[in-house]
């Protein structure tokens, strides 16, 4: 498979949540990047079905919807 | 699409046998298992049904219900989905939708990490290895495909991580595999399908 190379510029705080994230999910920064894309790209579609995105509390099941711009 | 050369056993011969294994599930295997699966599944069911078997009988195949046109559309083109399919002699001889984003892993040690889902691993009716099937045609095609999602798992970045939640018919399958069966939930799937998890070590002593 062909791949594409980009250069990501990010702020100091990005990379910071960036490389939190990769620490926690024990990823790579592209692995994480392109799990990343997946799940945006999956919960996109998802709600351009009709489906909606929500967070629910395990204790009070209660739920709180989430937004995709 | 990529292709990739793999062994399984012809069994009536007990010989390894090279086959296709190819990153896809394509209209090619989607026909097969329109045309020979579903014709070889119908003659099984009536083959039990002749017996007195029911759909709640503990023979009757628990997956003979799934659709794989519609588990193949459901994800089309989402880049958090992938398929693969084993081909032997020009026939699909099993397939296997993985999802590689939606979940992630519960074992102590690893749990809230990224890991391969299998959605769906299913072989061929002819290969079934039942009472009421005539001998299977070939072996290790669900092996090869196990492989495939702890390979994938690996060339991910996840470490061999791999879950699923099984089928009761296949639960020794898995455990045979080195998978730990972390049992059933009675929020998930009704409460009939276990859930079973396999660790890098593990998937190291599978490879």
């Amino acid at each position: 498979m062909s791949k594409k190379t980009m250069t990501l510029n990010l702020t100091e705080a990005e990379m910071s949540a960036l490389e939190a994230l990769c620490a926690k999910k024990d990823l790579s920064k592209i692995g994480l990047m392109r799990q990343a894309l997946r799940l945006y790209q999956m919960i996109d579609t998802r709600v351009e079905r009709g489906g909606k995105l929500y967070f629910e509390d395990d204790q009070t099941r209660e739920k709180s919807e989430i937004m995709m711009l | 699409m990529t292709s990739y050369s793999v062994f399984i056993i012809d069994a009536s011969s007990r010989q390894p046998v090279e086959a296709e294994l190819l990153d896809t599930i394509g209209e090619r295997q989607l026909l097969d298992w329109q045309f020979q699966w579903r014709r070889t599944l119908e003659t099984y069911l009536r083959r039990l049904a002749d017996n007195g078997v029911t759909r709640q009988g503990l023979n009757w195949p628990q997956s003979w219900h799934w659709d794989w046109r519609a588990k193949v559309d459901e994800v089309r083109g989402l880049l958090g989905h992938t398929g693969y399919s084993v081909i032997c002699r020009d026939v699909t001889q099993g397939m296997m939708r993985l999802d590689l984003v939606s979940r992630t892993a519960r074992l102590d040690g690893q749990a809230g990490k990224p890991l391969v889902y299998i959605d769906y691993l299913e072989i061929a009716p002819w290969n079934w290895h039942e009472s009421y099937a005539d001998p299977p045609l070939y072996r290790g095609i669900g092996q090869v495909l196990i492989r495939t999602a702890i390979q994938r798992s690996f060339d991910e970045g996840f470490h061999g991580r791999v879950g699923l939640h099984s089928l009761p018919q296949a639960v020794t399958f898995y455990e045979h595999c080195g998978f730990t069966n972390l049992g059933t939930n009675p929020n998930e799937y009704r409460g009939l399908l276990a859930y079973f998890e396999i660790t890098t070590e593990q998937a190291r002593a599978f490879l």
